[in-house]
């Protein structure tokens, strides 16, 4: 198994640092998965901590210039790393405003793999770099537990929709933040135009109740998806008791609330989406959010370089 | 000069207690596709308040200055809503809508109506906006339901729309200070630009703060005392920034809780000038003058109390140390 990444361009190294500082805001425990062609870094938090789960998926074109990698065996292309953030932020963290350049390279030393991290800083007096080295001590993950660490495709949920403008959201999270812990989002397809959708979200407790709801959200459209009679957009779950017939047919003559259009609510902790959407990087270009009845919020961020897919449990499943 | 309103007839009404309403949260009874609730819904009794507002960012920031305790009292009548807020017994901050800053006011019947309920839910509420910039107005409507169980609030900016809902607490009355406006010991009008430097710079050891306003010499001054030293900060009458000043007809001192005038910084810093003045028990009511852009002045008012202590003559120290 071998793993080398490099890259000469300041602006992406400083990239790349903030990305993971960001990224170790978000939960503990994280796997980093290099194949071919992305690096992944695989987050699962403890239950306890409320369980976000993140996959952030960095192109191997878009910040590295050279970029080389042979996995643990031909069937299996790729390297899996356990690799406590803190300690890549303690390295980088202090330097890498003025880094020039990155790379990352798996080594051993005295049977213990390391990630090997070397930054090229300026030196004050003349134009010569020095180099920094950082030894980041890493666990190879073992072949039986890879598929816990597999990007989910295509989930399977009851709404999904992008989500309003951050800076129209980020002020009222905060204020709400101060209200309650416990934040329910209610998703729910437009009866008037089926292309757009409202979300609300909403936090109580002992002494008020607050609401914010945002209108005219499109819906993003999903790769392979079966489409009904009435133009309505299914992607396998349909709530408990729909099912897609039946769906097709209520739509077909017109019943004023099809199940589709039905209100999706999810609790999750406020706090779990407050660190996600102040973020160090540059403003993200969309946010599409998946809800699942009573299970999970799933947000999939695009930035520019990166992409990251984020999942919250929960606070109550029925 | 327009006239100041002083604490007038208060009618104490029982009012109904915090209903305890089960959260609503099931998916069925939502909907997001309803219109949000007219004034007069379908079945229910018209409001007994209902006001709209349309650059909500004013008032919030005006609220904001008197949040110095979680609780205010909400005084909604024909002539504008007066919140107070109070502490100890021995400070009491007024902040007067007049009717005119509302685009609607109704109130339904023509008696002054009190509610009670936690400021810092209230202002949390209505800063619910979409962005931070004032520059995007906001719109915002209050209702005040006939049975008096909560308060609600509805606020749009910029397409996002906030419902809140919060409930209401037994109102106590509020302190009536007895402040005689007719038979003032002195008044002091001082410009807030200078007055409010003073203010922040007052030290903050020290927990006394005395006012001290000399007929003979006619000045207004604010010492402190700490343990480094005195600190004095001496207003003559013919300086710039006192716009006002009536003199008492002997020296006068009086001692205020330092913590006390501390909660009227905010206030101070949001004004452009401040009125002082006192009666002949050392009462001090605080009058800042907030102006607003399109013109409609609003008024924060501060009663404070003296300090009593008991002994009186370690700190007095001699006249002399006065004149």
């Amino acid at each position: 198994m071998k793993f080398r990444a490099a890259t000469q361009d300041a602006g992406c190294v400083q990239y790349l640092c903030k990305a993971i500082v960001f990224v170790s805001k978000l939960a503990n425990n994280c796997v980093m998965r290099c194949t071919p062609d992305c690096i992944y870094f695989v987050l699962c938090g403890h239950t306890v901590e409320g369980g976000v789960r993140v996959w952030f998926e960095i192109k191997r074109d878009t910040l590295f210039s050279d970029y080389s990698m042979a996995g643990l065996d031909d069937e299996h292309e790729e390297v899996q790393l356990e690799v406590v953030l803190e300690t890549m932020v303690g390295a980088l963290t202090k330097s890498f405003g003025q880094a020039r350049g990155l790379r990352l390279k798996l080594t051993r030393r005295d049977a213990a793999p390391l990630l090997q991290m070397e930054l090229e800083l300026p030196t004050v007096l003349t134009d010569e770099s020095r180099h920094v080295t950082h030894n980041v001590p890493v666990r190879v993950v073992p072949l039986r537990y890879w598929g816990e660490f597999q990007t989910p495709l295509e989930p399977e949920f009851d709404i999904s929709f992008y989500f309003p403008p951050l800076s129209s959201v980020r002020n009222v999270l905060d204020r709400m933040r101060n209200l309650s812990n416990r934040l329910t989002i209610f998703a729910q397809r437009s009866t008037r135009d089926q292309g757009k959708c409202s979300m609300r979200l909403s936090v109580t407790n002992s002494m008020a109740s607050v609401s914010t709801t945002f209108k005219d959200l499109q819906l993003p459209r999903w790769r392979d998806e079966p489409v009904d009679a009435a133009g309505d957009v299914h992607n396998g779950r349909n709530g408990d008791e729909g099912d897609e017939a039946e769906d097709a047919e209520a739509a077909a003559v017109g019943v004023d609330v099809p199940q589709s259009a039905r209100p999706v609510r999810v609790a999750v902790d406020i706090r779990k989406i407050g660190s996600l959407l102040s973020s160090p990087l540059a403003c993200p270009t969309r946010i599409v959010c998946n809800l699942v009845r009573h299970r999970v919020a799933q947000f999939f961020i695009f930035y520019d370089e990166v992409q990251l897919q984020y999942f919250i449990p929960a606070l109550d499943t029925e | 000069m327009a006239t100041y309103r002083n604490q007038s007839s208060i009618r104490h009404t029982s009012i109904i207690n915090n209903a305890n309403d089960a959260d609503n949260e099931s998916d069925d009874e939502f909907s997001l596709n309803s219109g949000s609730p007219a004034p007069s819904d379908g079945g229910r009794p018209p409001p007994l308040l209902y006001l709209r507002i349309t650059n909500a960012k004013v008032v919030c920031s005006l609220l904001k200055t008197i949040q110095f305790r979680d609780l205010a009292t909400i005084c909604a009548s024909v002539n504008g809503l007066k919140v107070t807020v109070e502490d100890c017994k021995s400070l009491q901050a007024n902040v007067y809508l007049q009717t005119s800053l509302f685009s609607q006011y109704t109130l339904r019947d023509d008696e002054p109506l009190f509610f009670k309920l936690n400021y810092v839910m209230l202002l949390e509420c209505l800063q619910m906006f979409s962005d931070t910039e004032a520059s995007s107005p906001a719109v915002m409507e209050l209702f005040l339901p006939d049975d008096r169980s909560a308060v609600e609030l509805h606020l749009e900016d910029a397409g996002v729309v906030t419902d809140c809902r919060i409930r209401t607490i037994e109102p106590e009355q509020t302190l009536d200070f007895n402040f005689n406006a007719a038979a003032l010991c002195f008044k002091v009008i001082i410009r807030s630009e200078q007055l409010k430097e003073v203010f922040s710079e007052l030290d903050p050891h020290s927990e006394l703060v005395e006012i001290f306003v000399s007929t003979e010499r006619r000045l207004f001054r604010m010492s402190t005392f700490g343990d480094l030293g005195r600190g004095v900060y001496d207003f003559p009458a013919e300086s710039e920034a006192v716009e006002m000043f009536q003199s008492p007809d002997v020296s006068v001192a009086f001692r205020y809780r330092h913590a006390l005038l501390k909660c009227c910084l905010k206030a101070l810093q949001a004004s452009a000038k401040a009125s002082i003045r006192c009666d002949q028990r050392g009462f001090l009511s605080l009058q800042f003058l907030v102006e607003s852009a399109d013109g409609h002045n609003c008024f924060i008012e501060f009663f404070l109390v003296p300090n009593q202590p008991e002994d009186e003559d370690e700190i007095a120290g001699s006249d002399d140390e006065r004149h």
